[in-house]
């Protein structure tokens, strides 16, 4: 793919802006949860929001996924959601003696799944499949899934009450992990205001076409990595695996994953080519929830286990040479 | 090019050639300080001859390359007039020193190294054989001229080529250095001050070169380390002058083992001068040396009875009153010499006019100060002439002047050679003194020769008992072998003896000082002869040393009774040795030379070559600096040419940062980096443009597509992409204490840690 032209960085600069604009109506002063939301969309990957309840993961999901003028499923998990109730059935059409078949509310371009954890493994897993496969399978027949694709999970902790937690082979499909965090005293003050008058979702409009996202997915695949930055995320990924502290390591997804999602920042920062800044950046919310402490570090009772899984990861990205790649070395 | 360009090209040539005459200003300014340790004038016009052809080669070679280019490139063939100037200073001193041997008289074959070579060795020799104010010799010219050639090049490199004029001060305090390394005295304070002043029109000169304060700051401790450095340094003055200084062997445990080199001496120095109105010139004596040990003769441990002041010296030991003297005086001037004893005519009765603190020995009459040394004393000394008749000689015995004396003790094991030499020579004798006499005569009858060189190079160069019977073969050897000898054969003859030492009478000068002769002891005077003792006359002088000296009249076995023209300086000595050793052939100074009788202190053997030490151990330490400005120099001018390597200015910014002092991790991105250096330098704004365009350059060839076409010329700052990266460092380098900077230029971290730097890449 050809490199982009400035003035396209132009636009997509501008056309990202408007994006993380519009969220920020909704989502006030998480301007970095918003920009890794964006940033994962436009990288095509899936984004699993992970924090208590109320404090506005479904929000997020939603105002981002009115901004932009596509289709937008929302499901609801719970304890006794089937597999076809996201995938879709096939139903008997009597007046046409044919199976017909359902499209489950997977099909469209942003997913929202709602506390996805307090689902069983089973109906997680048929969501999860589709993820990654960008398909579904119902009685032996494939069905393609919309282009784009974006799952935007939310999920409780796990140690809340009556939830189901993802299997590490399914957390490693979420390309970012992010949390929200509380709001701050202003952000929360603001929102008792507004929210009392009118929804401000209902106040959201597209902002960006569905043709100008696939344009803007596209211009981020066409991002340069310089083979440096490729290693040096490649040396990042080995390090987690050979880390005394880590009891799993990063896997290539996880590297592929990392690179994507540095593409689509360095587009959104109006760069052409990928930084290790960019991969340093992402690091955490790319690989955090990969990344399994080993016993003694996971201790500490902490809820998420992130606060060491980061430590470690900062750890080893700060210890991660940086390659100044070409050029001369004198 | 375009007309500022051209315009800012002509200016920095201008510039350069400003710059290169307030150096040759300023070297040879500081060139002179050296008049206090060299004599004559004629090597400032050397020094500043060679300075100036060494500036002008560099200018030059500037100024045509300049030309040739025509392109606005300060960093391009940057070492070209270094090259040259090292050519031309080479070819200079190969047509002033080895001509003969080089090709074409000019081009220097390895002939001429080997020249050089000897040159060298000659010059390091001629200084550490010379008291201050030395002569220049061809030696020490050539030495002259390969340092200050040396000098003017490091100088041109660092205010011309690297811009930083006030780095001149570097080679200008090895300079004023010199001296003050000799001695402190030697420093000439007025030629500090001109210095100074010059070193201040050197940056008036070079004014618009960026006169950062850390360079004005290296310059100022370079002067003040020039100062200090010496003075830290175990210097040699007075106190510890005993051991090298020169004349300063009297002062050692064994004053004879230096004795030899003393007369080795290249050049004769003026030790002291002295005047009589007697019409008989005298040996000066300095210590007696009566403990002879199997190896060597040693004085007696140095006794100081205070109540022995000079204004009542004792009788002489065993002079009785019936034998015949007469009363000298004699006016003693002492130059030059590092000797805790006093010179003196034997025996002194009285001394006068002394500064320090001088007492004598009741047992040798000897002058010894517990506190100075025997340089700088101007005294009158009155001392009897003894003039024993021989009759009166013929009768004496011989006995101890006390029973526990030691003046016949001899060891078991004396080679058998001594004994019986002596018992030959004497046989037909019939009194001591007729011994005595028969000795004398046996070694002054032709048979022996006087060989400054003979038992050094045979290696019985001492007065121990086995270098005497190697002497008694090879009958060849100066002064400390003949005293010895004479002495240890009138031990086994029974007869008291001891070996003094002191000085020979010296040459007579055409100028006379208020009426009164007058005679000047130089390094080849120092001499060494026997005094054997005689009851009712006391110690008495032979002179069994040919060629040497006089023999006194009542020793003169030929003419008995007779006086005997005193024989000065002998003109034709029967030694074979073609070493212009005796005072004869010595350059005729002319004794009120204001170099001979200046009041500066004698100072140190090699003084000049310490200097030289000292210039090392300075460059050593400079090392690190030195080769740090090498890699910013190369890399700066690499980004001159416009190579599109930002990273070369980035590892130069980041490697000064280290420099300073400031971590930044290795395995910081660009960016880190860059937040990091603006943190500690506190750049504002403005400060950071720069940086943050070359780092952003950084980023671009490191990770771009496009890093072919984003060289660091094509930023947004007009100017050189290395004038960019020298404006970081000098916006950087504002945020830091002198303190910091001045450690980062003269002991750059970066060096040491380049192999954790270059492993981070």
């Amino acid at each position: 793919m050809a490199a982009a032209t400035d003035t396209q960085l132009g636009d997509f600069h501008a056309l990202s802006r408007e994006i993380v604009r519009s969220v920020e109506t909704v989502i006030d002063g998480k301007r970095e949860a918003v920009e890794l939301a964006l940033t994962t969309v436009l990288a095509e990957g899936h984004l699993l929001i992970e924090d208590v309840p109320g404090v506005g993961k479904t929000m997020l999901a939603r105002a981002l996924a009115r901004s932009i003028d596509c289709t937008v499923n929302r499901i609801q998990f719970t304890p006794d959601l089937l597999p076809s109730d996201i995938t879709g059935v096939s139903v008997f059409n009597q007046g046409e003696r044919v199976f017909e078949f359902k499209p489950g509310p997977v099909f469209a371009n942003i997913v929202i799944g709602d506390e996805i954890n307090r689902a069983s493994p089973k109906t997680q897993s048929a969501l999860l499949e589709s993820m990654e496969e960008g398909q579904v399978s119902v009685d032996g027949t494939t069905y393609p899934l919309a282009r784009p694709f974006t799952v935007v999970a939310t999920q409780n902790p796990v140690e809340m009450e009556g939830t189901y937690p993802l299997p590490e082979a399914q957390r490693d499909r979420f390309m970012v992990r992010i949390s929200m965090g509380y709001p701050d005293d202003a952000a929360e003050l603001a929102m008792l205001q507004t929210r009392e008058l009118s929804s401000p979702l209902d106040a959201l409009t597209p902002v960006v076409s569905l043709e100008q996202l696939t344009g803007m997915i596209a211009m981020v695949r066409g991002i340069f990595v310089s083979q440096a930055v490729e290693q040096y995320a490649v040396s990042i990924a080995q390090d987690t695996r050979r880390d005394r502290e880590l009891r799993l390591g990063a896997s290539p997804r996880a590297t592929l994953h990392l690179v994507r999602a540095a593409k689509a920042r360095a587009a959104l920062d109006g760069r052409e080519f990928v930084l290790p800044d960019d991969i340093d950046a992402l690091a955490v919310p790319v690989l955090g929830h990969r990344l399994i402490a080993a016993a003694r570090v996971a201790g500490a009772g902490s809820a998420f286990q992130s606060n060491s899984v980061a430590d470690i990861i900062h750890r080893i990205v700060a210890a991660t040479p940086v390659p100044l790649g070409a050029g001369d070395r004198a | 090019m375009r007309a500022p360009e051209r315009r800012r090209d002509r200016l920095d040539h201008r510039r350069a050639w400003r710059v290169s005459v307030a150096l040759l200003f300023c070297l040879s300014i500081s060139a002179a300080a050296l008049h206090t340790v060299l004599q004559g004038f004629g090597w400032w016009f050397q020094i500043t001859g060679i300075v100036f052809a060494v500036l002008a080669a560099a200018g030059i070679t500037r100024a045509l390359g300049a030309r040739s280019q025509g392109t606005r490139s300060p960093g391009r063939r940057a070492w070209l007039p270094t090259l040259v100037a090292s050519a031309v200073l080479v070819t200079l001193i190969t047509v002033f020193f080895a001509s003969r041997s080089a090709f074409l008289f000019v081009i220097p074959t390895f002939e001429s190294f080997a020249v050089f070579g000897d040159l060298a060795q000659a010059g390091s020799l001629a200084i550490a054989n010379q008291a201050v104010p030395a002569d220049v010799t061809l030696g020490i010219s050539f030495l002259l001229a390969v340092g200050a050639g040396s000098l003017a090049i490091l100088a041109d490199l660092l205010a011309v080529t690297w811009r930083r004029p006030a780095l001149a001060a570097i080679p200008i305090a090895v300079l004023l250095g010199i001296p003050t390394f000799v001695g402190i005295q030697l420093a000439d304070v007025f030629v500090f001050v001109l210095s100074a002043v010059a070193w201040l029109v050197l940056l008036r000169a070079g004014e618009p070169f960026p006169q950062t304060s850390r360079a004005v700051g290296i310059g100022a401790v370079s002067v003040v380390v020039a100062l200090l450095v010496p003075l830290a340094l175990p210097t040699v003055d007075e106190s510890t002058a005993s051991g090298d200084a020169f004349g300063g062997y009297l002062a050692s445990v064994n004053p004879v083992l230096s004795l030899g080199d003393e007369l080795r001496r290249e050049l004769p120095r003026t030790i002291l001068t002295y005047s009589t109105l007697s019409d008989q010139p005298t040996y000066l004596r300095l210590v007696s040396l009566q403990n002879f040990l199997a190896e060597t003769w040693e004085p007696d441990p140095p006794t100081i009875d205070r109540d022995n002041t000079p204004a009542a010296v004792g009788p002489p030991p065993g002079l009785e009153a019936d034998i015949p003297v007469e009363n000298e005086t004699t006016w003693v001037d002492v130059n030059n010499l590092g000797s805790p004893w006093l010179p003196v005519p034997y025996p002194a009765t009285d001394v006068s006019g002394l500064r320090g603190n001088w007492f004598w020995d009741a047992d040798d009459l000897t002058f010894t100060s517990p506190d100075r040394v025997a340089r700088g004393e101007e005294y009158r000394v009155s001392s009897l002439l003894v003039q024993p008749t021989p009759a009166q000689l013929d009768v004496a015995n011989s006995t101890l002047p006390n029973p526990d004396d030691n003046y016949l003790d001899l060891p078991a094991d004396l080679p058998g050679i001594i004994r019986s030499t002596a018992q030959r020579v004497t046989s037909s004798a019939t009194s001591n003194y007729g011994r005595a006499v028969a000795l004398q005569e046996y070694f002054r009858d032709g048979t022996f020769d006087y060989s400054e060189t003979a038992p050094a190079d045979f290696g019985y160069d001492s007065n121990g008992m086995k270098a005497i019977a190697q002497f008694l073969e090879a009958k060849s050897g100066y002064c400390i072998h003949f005293s010895s000898a004479m002495a240890i054969m009138a031990r086994t003859l029974g007869i008291p003896s001891r070996v003094a030492v002191g000085f020979l009478p010296g040459e007579k000068q055409a100028e006379t000082v208020e009426g009164r002769t007058s005679y000047r002891v130089t390094t080849q005077d120092v001499h060494a002869w026997p005094e054997l003792y005689f009851d009712g006359i006391g110690w008495t002088r032979f002179e069994p040393t040919p060629g040497r000296g006089f023999v006194p009249t009542y020793a003169d076995e030929a003419t008995p009774g007779v006086p005997v023209p005193p024989v000065t300086t002998p003109t034709a000595t029967p030694t074979p040795t073609p070493e212009p050793t005796n005072s004869a052939t010595a350059a005729p100074i002319d004794p009120n030379d204001p170099a001979a009788n200046s009041s500066t202190a004698a100072v140190s053997l090699g003084w000049l070559w310490t200097g030289l030490s000292l210039l090392g151990v300075i460059l050593l330490l400079l090392l690190p600096a030195f080769i740090r400005g090498i890699q910013r120099a190369l890399r700066l001018r690499r980004l001159a040419r416009g190579f599109p390597a930002a990273q070369t200015g980035w590892k130069e910014v980041l490697q000064s940062m280290h420099d300073l002092g400031v971590d930044i991790s290795p395995t910081a991105t660009p960016r880190e980096a860059a937040a990091a250096i603006a943190d500690s330098a506190r750049l504002g704004e403005t400060d950071r443009v720069g940086l943050d365009s070359l780092r952003a350059l950084v980023e671009r060839q490191s990770f771009s597509r496009r890093r072919a076409e984003s060289g660091l010329a094509h930023g947004a700052v007009p100017g050189g992409a290395d004038d960019r990266v020298s404006d970081i460092l000098d916006r950087v380098r504002r945020a830091f204490g002198w303190r910091r900077r001045i450690v980062a230029a003269l002991a750059p971290r970066s060096i040491w840690s380049r192999l954790s730097l270059s492993r981070a890449d």
